[in-house]
């Protein structure tokens, strides 16, 4: 064991001795200790090549120690950002209450005012879905559906928002239109997500998206009045020249590159 | 704390194939010395270390199998038995064919059988931790580091450590390739239900390991005779395969036939420093249209039938961005079943796993006077003949659980294969 103690002390001889330092090195030792009587119970009775072993499972020992360190001030950061957030919501919270009670009290227009609380929580739920959402992306492929739909829902609770803020507050007549809005949204950024995170089959959702999408532009601006209704709907139709445009352009994209990939063959060959 | 690993798309596809085969790969090293059994057992319990794969019992969890992590103690890796030479052949068959679990406490087992100041090395280990290709690179390892171990009391701890992902075969790739090859979902391989005449399964079925070596001076010939036709080994091999199959199965002469030909897919990679050991192999279906007129027409279905094949850059990279795609996104259990339907195993299969280099299998300079490396025990009906060569000695093997009927069978198919080779190489009428 002495040479164990040896390699660990070695590796921070130039080092001022700290607690943290101290602390490592009684942890390893122990660590490094069991890690030994492991490899003779195993039926391994050379010395030499247990140290060895060790080591070689061991190369950077003042590496571990910043890691360690790193993983420490990260796991504290983490424990903060949560009390931060704790603090916060409930800061929110009082705050979202004083305006909301302020304010109903000051105008007397309760049936409108609790528009601003509805809205309050949801911006609160919403927040809440984006860190899942962050979380989720952050994990394999396989979580990526899920932190779409959320999206998704996200997307349509601040269309909820808006409409009842529209409705109630500003009784605006055409107020609907902000869920074809809302569905529009959600399928631009759900190819958008596609594209950031690199899903496989992104190309797929855009082009599945492109007709759905023109069939709400043409809800939306025959709803506003800005074309008519008929013959604004040729739009829908005329939307699968975009697909097409797009299946060209990601054709001429593959293409140029199986070029380069051939130019790049070819000068590999004559450099040989 | 209980450790535990990742089960690797590979490992997940060889216990799918559990069904087929026993997953187990076999080595037989005979030495013309005693071995040092210490010095082995240290190296052993090294590599064990450095590769914790081979002492973890595999759980197949229905949503994400994984290994565990066990505790061993090396006598249980390794077990030295003193026996007599005559009952050497019996005492070697009864190690090499048993079959480890995977839910076993080990995945590598060895033992050393001494006799007349001589020993002979077995292993067995489980396919799902690494293939042929990785397991000859295993064993040269392993020799190295038991002589320089013994040599200089240098540590044996040489064994290359890294991922044990399907994806590394990707890293050396051009972008542009990598691109292309992670995007081939189709597999190109066709069911053949062409079948080698064995019986039918049964409960007294017993597993076996029929070998047939194939002399030095036939060996040389078949290199140098392919040349004159083109061929390499493997179409040789490939040529008296399909010729003594359609002669043994008695199938029609115009029908066409395929075997599938195990390819090591480390082609693609430049450096296999940072790989750790692992299944890299995938199938290529050689197929010929119908039986030559002669064998040597036969053997030209068969070079152009490897070729079309060895001109594709993307050679055994079909179909495995689809099945891992099976895995990622279904549970284990649904992606088994799916995966399954989908895939065909080969009914007939050849491994050729190549040279067994004496020199890097020499231990304290004593270079195994024999020896050869087979496949899996393959259930019936599927079948796969591994070819392995030492000191120019070709060993055709076959391993099958079957019955004395089947024995008699690959006997005879042996017998063809040694006729057919010899009139490809001039020696036969």
């Amino acid at each position: 064991m002495k040479n164990i103690i040896d390699y660990i002390d070695a590796a921070f001889d130039s080092e001022q001795e700290r607690e943290s330092i101290y602390k490592f090195k009684q942890n390893l030792v122990a660590e490094l200790t069991d890690r030994a009587n492991e490899l003779t119970h195993s039926g391994l009775d050379d010395e030499n090549v247990i140290y060895d072993l060790i080591v070689s499972e061991h190369p950077d020992i003042k590496e571990e120690y910043k890691e360690e360190q790193r993983e420490l001030k990260a796991k504290k950061r983490k424990s903060h950002t949560a009390v931060l957030r704790v603090i916060g919501s409930v800061l929110y919270f009082i705050a979202a209450a004083v305006i909301y009670l302020g304010i109903s009290f000051l105008t007397d227009a309760w049936n409108r005012t609790w528009v601003f609380i509805t809205g309050a929580v949801l911006v609160y739920v919403t927040y809440l879905m984006f860190l899942s959402i962050g979380a989720l992306t952050k994990r394999r492929s396989v979580f990526h559906p899920l932190s779409r739909i959320l999206l998704a829902l996200n997307i349509f609770i601040y269309a909820t928002i808006i409409f009842l803020v529209l409705t109630v507050i500003f009784s605006v007549k055409g107020a609907w239109l902000v869920y074809i809005f809302a569905v529009l949204a959600m399928m631009t950024a759900d190819g958008i997500y596609a594209e950031k995170a690199a899903e496989r089959f992104a190309i797929f959702f855009h082009i599945a998206y492109i007709v759905p999408a023109a069939a709400m532009f043409y809800i939306i601006l025959s709803a506003l009045n800005i074309i008519p209704w008929h013959p604004g709907w040729i739009m829908i139709p005329a939307s699968l020249i975009i697909v097409l445009a797009v299946i060209m352009i990601r054709i001429s994209i593959h293409n140029k590159d199986k070029e380069l990939e051939e130019t790049e063959d070819d000068s590999e060959w004559k450099e040989n | 704390m209980e450790r535990k690993l990742n089960a690797e798309l590979w490992d997940k596809m060889h216990y799918l194939f559990r069904d087929f085969n026993d997953r187990m790969v076999h080595v037989e090293l005979e030495y013309d010395y005693d071995i040092n059994i210490r010095a082995l057992k240290t190296v052993l319990i090294c590599f064990f270390e450095k590769c914790p794969v081979f002492h973890s019992s595999f759980t197949d969890n229905h949503v994400r199998p994984y290994w565990t992590v066990n505790r061993y103690n090396i006598d249980e890796v390794l077990t030295v038995k003193d026996i007599d030479e005559k009952d050497k052949r019996e005492e070697v068959d009864a190690f090499l064919t048993q079959c480890l679990p995977t839910d076993g406490e080990l995945q590598m087992k060895a033992c050393v059988f001494r006799y007349n100041g001589k020993s002979t090395l077995c292993i067995i280990e489980n396919h799902m931790c690494m293939d042929g290709g990785d397991f000859k690179y295993f064993l040269k390892a392993l020799c190295k580091n038991y002589n320089d171990y013994i040599a200089n009391g240098t540590s044996p701890l040489d064994l290359r450590q890294g991922s044990r992902s399907y994806k590394t075969i990707y890293k050396d790739l051009s972008a542009n390739d990598k691109k292309a090859a992670e995007s081939l979902y189709r597999n190109i391989n066709k069911k053949d239900d062409h079948r080698f005449p064995l019986s039918e399964s049964s409960k007294e079925d017993s597993s076996f390991i029929a070998r047939k070596v194939i002399p030095a001076e036939k060996f040389v010939k078949i290199r140098t005779e392919g040349k004159k036709y083109g061929a390499t080994i493997n179409d040789m091999l490939m040529a008296a395969y399909f010729y003594s199959l359609y002669e043994l199965a008695g199938f029609d002469r115009s029908e066409s036939v395929s075997i599938s030909c195990a390819v090591d897919l480390r082609r693609h990679v430049k450096d296999t420093e940072n790989m750790g050991v692992t299944n890299h192999t995938a199938w290529m279906q050689c197929k010929i249209p119908e039986l030559g007129r002669d064998i040597f027409e036969t053997l030209q279905y068969s070079i152009r039938s490897a070729n079309q094949f060895k001109q594709d850059k993307y050679l055994g990279l079909y179909g495995l961005p689809l099945l891992s795609l099976g895995y990622k996104i279904m549970p284990h259990a649904a992606s088994e079943e799916i995966i399954k339907i989908g895939y065909s195993n080969p009914y007939i299969a050849m491994s050729n796993i190549g040279i067994l280099e004496v020199d890097k299998l020499a231990l304290e300079g004593h270079e195994p006077v024999g020896g050869f490396m087979s496949g899996a025990v393959k259930y019936k009906p599927y079948v796969l003949l591994s070819a392995t060569s030492m000191r120019n000695e070709l060993t055709l093997s076959m391993c099958v659980r079957g019955n004395d009927e089947d024995k008699k069978t690959v006997s005879k198919f042996f017998d063809l294969m040694e006729k057919n080779i010899d009139v490809l190489i001039g020696d036969g009428q």
